[in-house]
């Protein structure tokens, strides 16, 4: 049968939603979740792609972003009478990044900026057509008084009018909270793109909404330090931290962009200078270290963890590796605890690779992994309760579904996955053999990273004495070395 | 009453002509065809945020206060014009 559709309208914050949404097994399970983008085209909004009548019919709720020039009429006349609409705020904060412009005219202009950030900096492009060295145009953006150029307490004020005024067309209502907090805590990372607080303060009252219980809206948002929507922060100008006391937006504080944790003056930099700006893989390690210290330093041992621990996720480096094991011998349960939580970030990389217009809740995997079991194909039914599994690992259904298939067993090709390593971490860890399971841990971080054996890592890294955990690093690092990272090392 | 100090008032069609020109600056294109019809939807890259910057610009250069609720009912660069030549005429009869 035919699950009900949840519709998600509006733009990439929906995407966001729903993406989340579907993350939750009791909605997952139930409904069919969709998104239908609007992209602003420069001089209206267009809808994406066309949607099936049969899925308009199915709408049980449809979520819509408020977003001023967005006429909702169209898409709310066609959804049944019995379908929930729910209307949330388009999230801006443009008195931070006030030189930025969302819709940039001309290709020329934009070329200069737009491999760096998603939006149009005013005073940059401007110094940019003028011919001058980079050194020259940077030194003009940092000397030009930005009060010449724009209000910024007028800006403010009119700004969070309008929020206002989207908060009354809107069943959900922030600007509360962010005026409230937005010179306290970093609620966005650019111009329009808001960070996890808000993005999960939406999200639970729209889970309310579905689940039908009220208490869900005031849910905490989860202590997960990344950013779900997008991983870039937009710099901060110092003159703007300086007017509206920005107290995240410290001086000298590094932001991260582009795979490379950088501060304002550096940003600038790489902006007008193109050929380096290139995203610098493989250094992140060396530049994300400062601001690890940088974090340390401001008294936010569980932030600096959490940089050190996304430099080791994905890729092996041993000194953060190091700092991030200082750094965890240094804090107490609770906040290690919480450093756990923190590490355990997904890079937004992988779901980009993976957008899900329809999603799959556990039951209908489980349909599609016995139909290809019917059909022979085992290996694929596998696979897809595996991948389910992985979503929801809660799911009983789907492990009992995952058990009783009938089959071979997928070939591994000689390097154990991700839960050999923890299974062999496991059983040493059992038998009191502390210091070989995080030589399996590390050994697989090697071989198969991810933030489930950086999880267990961690861990693991907690069994130890700090005078013990970094022989054991060297250790499964040696046996590596040695075998080109390509076996399993000799433990 | 008009002081001494205060500008004379522009006629209507200075008006025009600044907003245009403050209207071309903003949104980056100085090519922008501007009229009294004109709306934000003719104009490529005038969307809601810089909508916002357009008007705190158009209070900055004629040195004018928009009231908060008049600045989200606008519907095309008339009434933008009207609005700045109703804050030029109270600033002038203060």
């Amino acid at each position: 049968m035919k699950r009900p559709v949840i519709f998600f309208f509006g733009k990439c914050q929906s995407e966001w939603l729903a993406l989340l949404m579907t993350r939750i097994p009791a909605v997952a399970d139930q409904f069919e979740i969709m998104t239908s983008r609007f992209q602003w085209d420069g001089t209206g909004f267009t809808h994406q792609s066309p949607i099936a009548e049969d899925l308009w019919s199915r709408a049980a709720f449809m979520f819509v972003q408020v977003i001023p020039g967005l006429d909702q009429t169209p898409f709310l006349e066609r959804v049944p009478r019995s379908c929930r609409v729910l209307r949330y705020p388009a999230l801006a904060l443009r008195p931070v990044w006030p030189l930025h412009r969302e819709n940039p005219q001309g290709g020329t202009q934009r070329k200069v900026w737009e491999h760096f950030i998603p939006f149009h900096d005013l005073l940059g492009v401007r110094l940019s057509r003028q011919n001058l060295s980079p050194g020259e145009a940077m030194r003009r953006y940092l000397e030009t008084d930005l009060s010449g150029l724009v209000d910024l307490d007028r800006l403010a004020e009119v700004h969070f009018h309008e929020c206002r005024n989207i908060d009354v067309l809107s069943d959900i209502q922030v600007t509360p909270f962010i005026e409230r907090h937005w010179q306290t805590e970093q609620l966005f990372l650019d111009l329009a793109h808001p960070s996890n607080t808000l993005i999960y303060k939406i999200l639970s009252h729209l889970k309310a909404c579905v689940l039908d219980d009220p208490f869900l809206a005031g849910e905490p948002e989860p202590l997960e330090r990344f950013n779900f929507c997008q991983e870039t922060e937009v710099p901060v100008h110092p003159q703007v931290a300086e007017h509206f006391r920005l107290r995240w937006a410290f001086p000298g504080r590094k932001y991260f962009m582009l795979d490379a944790f950088m501060t304002f003056e550096e940003y600038l930099e790489r902006a007008f200078e193109p050929v380096l700006s290139r995203p610098i893989r493989g250094r992140l390690a060396h530049l994300g270290r400062p601001r690890a210290e940088q974090a340390a330093r401001q008294g936010d041992p569980i932030e600096a963890a959490w940089i050190l621990s996304r430099q080791c996720h994905g890729r092996w480096d041993l000194e953060a590796m190091t700092l991030l094991e200082v750094a965890l011998a240094r804090m107490d349960p609770q906040q290690f605890a919480e450093c756990c939580l923190a590490a355990r970030g997904i890079p937004y990389s992988h779901f980009q690779k993976d957008p899900v217009p329809f999603v799959d809740g556990p039951s209908s995997r489980i349909e599609r992994a016995e139909a290809a079991a019917a059909k022979g194909e085992t290996l694929k039914a596998r696979r897809i309760l595996e991948a389910g599994i992985r979503n929801f690992p809660g799911s009983d259904a789907l492990r009992n579904s995952l058990a009783g298939l009938q089959g071979p067993a997928p070939m591994r090709c000689g390097i154990p996955g991700k839960t050999a390593w923890v299974a062999r971490a496991e059983r040493a860890r059992t038998e009191g053999r502390r210091r070989d399971a995080v030589r399996w841990l590390t050994a697989g971080m090697l071989r198969q990273p991810g933030g489930q054996i950086l999880e267990r890592l961690v861990e693991s890294l907690g069994d130890l004495q700090p005078s013990e955990r970094m022989p054991a690093y060297l250790e499964a690092n040696s046996d590596a070395q040695r075998t080109g990272a390509k076996q399993p090392p000799n433990l | 009453m008009i002081t001494s100090q205060e500008p004379p008032m522009p006629p209507d069609t200075e008006i025009l002509k600044a907003l245009a020109a403050i209207i071309r600056r903003v949104m980056d294109d100085p090519e922008v065809t501007i009229t009294r019809e004109t709306q934000a939807i003719d104009v490529k890259g005038w969307d809601s945020l810089s909508h916002t910057f357009l008007l705190i610009e158009v209070e900055r250069s004629f040195k004018i206060r928009f009231p908060l609720d008049a600045m989200i009912t606008l519907g095309n660069v008339g009434d933008l014009a009207d609005m700045i030549s109703r804050a030029l005429a109270a600033r002038h009869s203060k």
